[in-house]
C-alpha cells in the first residue's frame, strides 16, 4: 500500500513539475514585460547574421538606437559603463551580460563609425539599414527610439525603457547573491 | 473661399501612402515643450491644423526647423512665458482645438498653462472638464477668467494620484499623461483612452525617459521623474485616411493599394469595412482592394439588419462613421449608422438624399441606409462641407457620383488631408481646386 501511495505521489509530483515547465513554454510572445521576447536576426556591418536566440543564457539588452539619434547616443556612455561592470558577472539564470544593438541607420558607414565612436565593443550589432522601416524596430512595435528590452536567460523580457542609472539598478537586482 | 470641382463615375487606380496621423502629431507636437532638449518628430502631416500648432509653438520660443519632407526637430530650451498673456497668443490658440493640449506639459515643465476656449469642428459639444479636473486632481488651481474666456492653471508642485476619468477622452487623457510624466510620485490614471495616438504618445514619453506603464490598456500607471531627454519618434500612418481610402476604392469600384499601413494599428477598420462586404486585402504591411462591381453588406447571425455604431477605442472610431455611412448607400443591403459620441455629424446625409441616396435620418444620432446596389449611380450636385470628416464623405460621394459636383468650404477638408485633390489627380481622378 505504501508502495503504491509513493508511485501516485511520485506521478502526481511530476504532473506538477511538468506542468510548471509547460507554463514557461506557453508565455506568450511580446513586447510586455513577462512576455517571451520576439526573435530577431539580422545582419552585422561583416554582413553575418546574428540571431538574438543565440545569446540565450545571457542576460541581453536589446537597444533600438541609430547613428544619426542624438538622444541615443547620449545614453551609450551608461550602454558601456553597464556593459563593462556586468560582462561577466554570475547572475540567478544566467551567465554574463551583453547587448544586442538594433541599429536604424540607413548609411552602413555612419553606423560602423557610430559603433567604434562610442566604443561600442561587444559584437552584436544588427541593423536591415531600412531607417525608420527596420523590420526589428516594427517586430517590436518601436516608434521611438532610445528604447530598450531586457531579457533574461531564458528570453523573457523583464523589464523595458531603461535609461541612465536605472539600467545598472535593474541588473544588479539579478545578480546571483 | 474655395471649393473642389470634380467629374465622377470614373474607377481609379494605383498606389496612395496615408499621410502621418493628425491626432498623433497634435498630441506629440505638444509633447517637445516637455524637455529642454532637441526632440525629432518624422511623418508629420503638412495640414492646417498641424502647421497652426507649430506655428504656435514657434511663437512661443521653440526653435523648429524642417529637416526633410515631413520631418521636424524641436528645442523648447527658451520658452517666453509671457507670450502667453498676449492677445496674439489668444488669437492663435483660439483658432485650433488641439492647442489645448499645451496646458498639460507647459504645467509640468513651468508650473503654469494657459488656454483661451479653444475653436475645432462644429460637431457637438465637447467639453474640456476632464482635462482640468485631471490637473486639479495632481494638486494644479484652476482659474476661469469669464470676461476674457480664458482658462489658466497653476501648480509648482504637480503630485502623483489615482484618478478615475469622468469619460476616456482621448485628448483629455493626452493631456494628463503629460502633466503627470513630472509630477510628484505615482499618478495612476483609469479609464484613460487606450487607440494607437495614445500609445504613440506614451512610446515617445517613454522614450523620452519617462516611466509609463500599462500601454494600450485603460489603467495607465506614470512614475514621475524629474527631467525629460529629447527622443527621436515617427508618426504612425492616419487610420482615418486609411478608412476613407478603403470607403473611396469601394464606392468608385476602384483598384487601389494603400501602402505603409501598419497594419497591426488599424484595429477593427478593416474589418467594418468588410462587414459592409468589401474585399480588403492585406499584403504584407499594404492593404489591396480590387475593382468591385458590388458589394454585400452583411446580416447579424440570426438574419437581423447589421448596425455599426461607434465606440471608444478599440471600437470604431466615430471619425470614420461617415465615411461607412457613404459607403453603405451604394452597396446592396441595409444598415443602421449609430453615431454614438457626437451628436451633430450625421446632418450632412441631407446632402447625400440630394444625390440620390436612400437614407432615413433617424435623430440627430441614427441614420438607416437603404443601398443603391450601383444601380442607380449618385448624381452630382453643389454642395458644401460642414466639418472635416463629412467633407471628405462628400468628396468621396462625388466622385462615384455620375456628372459634375461642385464641394465649397474645402478648408474643412484641407485640415485633415494633406493635398488630396493633387494625391487622387494621381489615380486618374478629375477634381480641381478653385480659389
Amino acid at each position: 500500500m505504501k508502495k503504491i501511495n509513493l508511485i501516485i505521489g511520485v506521478i502526481a509530483l511530476s504532473f506538477l513539475g511538468l506542468s510548471f515547465i509547460k507554463k514557461q513554454d506557453k508565455a506568450e510572445t511580446g513586447t510586455e514585460i513577462g512576455n517571451k521576447a520576439p526573435e530577431l536576426a539580422y545582419k552585422n556591418p561583416e554582413g553575418k547574421t546574428i540571431k538574438l536566440s543565440s545569446l540565450k543564457e545571457k542576460i541581453v539588452l536589446i537597444d533600438f538606437w541609430a547613428s544619426w539619434c542624438g538622444p541615443c547616443r547620449r545614453e551609450n556612455p551608461n550602454v558601456v559603463a553597464a556593459y563593462n561592470r556586468f560582462k561577466d558577472s554570475k547572475f540567478k539564470n544566467a551567465k554574463g551580460f551583453t547587448i544586442y544593438n538594433v541599429s536604424l541607420d540607413n548609411n552602413a558607414d555612419a553606423w560602423r563609425s557610430a559603433i567604434e565612436k562610442d566604443g561600442l565593443t561587444w559584437t552584436n550589432h544588427v541593423s536591415d539599414l531600412k531607417g525608420w522601416q527596420s523590420e526589428g524596430a516594427k517586430i517590436y512595435g518601436v516608434n521611438s527610439i532610445p528604447m530598450n528590452f531586457l531579457i533574461d536567460g531564458n528570453g523573457m523580457i523583464i523589464a523595458k525603457n531603461l535609461r541612465g542609472t536605472m539600467l545598472t539598478l535593474e541588473i544588479e537586482k539579478l545578480i546571483k547573491q | 473661399m474655395s471649393s473642389f470641382e470634380i467629374i465622377g463615375g470614373k474607377p481609379l487606380k494605383g498606389e496612395l501612402i496615408p499621410q502621418g496621423a493628425k491626432n498623433e502629431a497634435l498630441q506629440i507636437i505638444c509633447a517637445v515643450l516637455l524637455t529642454p532638449e532637441k526632440v525629432t518628430l518624422r511623418n508629420i502631416p503638412e495640414i492646417l491644423d498641424v502647421i497652426k500648432l507649430i506655428e504656435l509653438l514657434k511663437s512661443m520660443g521653440v526653435k523648429v526647423e524642417k529637416t526633410g519632407l515631413n520631418d521636424y526637430t524641436f528645442q523648447s530650451d527658451e520658452i517666453n512665458l509671457n507670450f502667453l498673456t498676449t492677445s496674439e497668443f489668444k488669437k492663435q490658440a483660439a483658432s485650433l482645438r488641439g492647442s489645448i493640449m499645451i496646458v498639460g506639459p507647459m504645467l509640468a515643465r513651468f508650473g503654469v498653462g494657459y488656454i483661451p476656449r479653444p475653436g475645432g469642428d462644429k460637431i457637438g459639444r465637447r467639453r474640456l472638464d476632464t482635462h482640468f479636473i485631471g490637473f486639479q486632481n495632481l494638486g494644479a488651481k484652476f482659474i476661469y477668467d469669464t470676461n476674457e474666456s480664458f482658462y489658466k492653471v497653476e501648480g509648482k508642485n504637480l503630485k502623483g494620484c489615482y484618478m478615475l476619468l469622468d469619460e476616456a477622452s482621448v485628448t483629455g487623457t493626452a493631456n494628463i499623461i503629460m502633466a503627470a510624466v513630472m509630477a510628484e510620485g505615482i499618478t495612476t490614471i483609469f479609464n484613460a483612452a487606450c487607440e494607437p495616438y495614445i500609445q504613440q504618445l506614451c512610446k515617445m514619453l517613454n522614450s523620452m525617459g519617462a516611466k509609463i506603464t500599462g500601454v494600450g490598456s485603460n489603467l495607465l500607471k506614470i512614475e514621475g521623474i524629474k527631467y525629460l531627454t529629447g527622443c527621436e519618434h515617427k508618426i504612425l500612418p492616419d487610420m482615418i485616411e486609411i478608412g476613407s481610402f478603403i470607403g473611396l476604392a469601394a464606392m468608385t469600384g476602384s483598384e487601389i493599394t494603400i501602402k505603409d499601413v501598419s497594419y497591426n494599428e488599424l484595429g477593427i477598420i478593416p474589418d467594418v469595412f468588410r462587414r459592409l462586404g468589401i474585399i480588403v486585402e492585406k499584403r504584407n504591411d499594404d492593404i489591396y482592394i480590387p475593382s468591385q462591381s458590388n458589394y454585400e453588406i452583411d446580416t447579424f447571425i440570426d438574419g437581423s439588419i447589421m448596425t455599426i455604431a461607434d465606440a471608444p477605442w478599440p471600437g470604431l472610431t466615430p471619425d470614420l462613421l461617415s465615411i461607412v455611412l457613404v459607403v453603405a448607400t451604394q452597396a446592396k443591403g441595409s444598415v443602421l449608422i449609430h453615431q454614438k459620441m457626437f451628436e451633430s455629424r450625421l446632418f450632412f446625409v441631407d446632402k447625400l438624399i440630394d444625390m440620390g441616396a436612400q437614407i432615413i435620418l433617424c435623430d440627430p444620432h441614427r441614420a438607416n441606409v437603404i443601398g443603391l446596389n450601383k444601380q442607380f449611380p449618385l448624381k452630382g450636385i453643389s454642395m458644401t462641407s460642414p466639418d472635416i470628416r463629412a467633407g471628405v464623405s462628400l468628396l468621396i460621394a462625388a466622385l462615384s457620383a455620375q456628372g459634375k459636383s461642385t464641394i465649397h468650404n474645402i478648408e474643412q477638408i484641407d485640415r485633415g488631408y494633406e493635398n488630396i485633390d493633387l494625391r487622387l489627380q494621381k489615380l486618374g481622378a478629375e477634381i480641381k481646386r478653385i480659389d
